[in-house]
């Protein structure tokens, strides 16, 4: 469930994805006196399966732009944003690279960094950072070739603190000039 | 989700839960992966100028849309 400022600067486009089994997204336009919807928007294929997994959903800083990743499909939901009318466009999917190679520890690599955990969009609009259990990759929005648009910008944890050992968090969020991942067990970086 | 309602120092809070129709059968059915369905959407409003500025639940469990 994720949130945007309307065009008009006063109400709010708030947005939930729909019912499980479906690629339906909800959305209600939040004004001071009250709420209207819900909107339904089937979204185009591809569509998820299984639409209730934690993940994270994230507005670029513009509020052009939807980003959105669950967390056992290693593929990441990008759509234009229209905050006029809160509806989506050119929705599609992109797969998210894994690594199989260096994780210390079982489960099988292939699985634990086929878990996806949080999102965020960089302050220019132009890149989205996915945070996997072992890795962290940037997207960048514009670059139509997709073996050049995913870049490593971490492997594996950057911290000894043992609650840390992999970014399983369902939140991320750009902090000034930083990346924050949130985790569990009270952990945070 | 906590959004501003107006900018009388009032507050949607918004809450994803089910219903207790999916919890029993989300209890009895176990989907097996341990996925639970969120098929409701609960706001309150929270007005935070009450109590000399520590805030009040004025409207409570209001709901939003059932899925």
């Amino acid at each position: 469930m994720q949130a945007c400022r309307h065009h008009n600067g006063r109400d709010w486009w708030l947005l939930k994805q729909g019912r499980y089994g479906t690629n339906e997204m909800y959305r209600f336009l939040v004004r001071p006196d009250t709420i209207l919807g819900p909107f339904v928007q089937t979204l185009p294929s591809p569509a998820y399966s299984t639409f209730d997994l934690f993940g994270q959903m994230a507005f670029s800083p513009d509020g052009t732009k939807l980003a959105m990743v669950h967390c056992y499909h290693s593929e990441l939901f990008i759509a234009d944003f229209d905050r006029c009318s809160g509806e989506l466009s050119n929705a599609k999917i992109v797969n998210i690279p894994y690594d199989s190679t260096t994780i210390p520890n079982p489960p099988p690599q292939e699985t634990i960094d086929s878990i996806v955990a949080g999102v965020c969009f960089s302050p220019n609009n132009q890149f989205i950072y996915v945070s996997k259990w072992y890795n962290i990759y940037q997207y960048e929005w514009n670059e139509p070739d997709s073996s050049l648009a995913w870049y490593r910008v971490q492997h594996g944890p950057d911290t000894t603190h043992l609650k840390f050992q992999y970014y399983n968090s369902y939140t991320m969020a750009w902090m000034a000039e930083f990346i924050l991942v949130i985790g569990e067990e009270d952990t945070n970086k | 989700m906590i959004l501003p309602k107006g900018s009388n120092g009032e507050f949607y809070v918004f809450i994803c839960t089910i219903t207790d129709l999916m919890y029993d059968y989300w209890y009895t059915n176990p989907l097996g992966d341990g996925r639970f369905l969120h098929d409701l959407l609960l706001y309150n409003i929270v007005d935070m100028n009450a109590n000399g500025g520590l805030g009040k639940v004025v409207e409570k469990i209001k709901c939003c849309c059932k899925m």
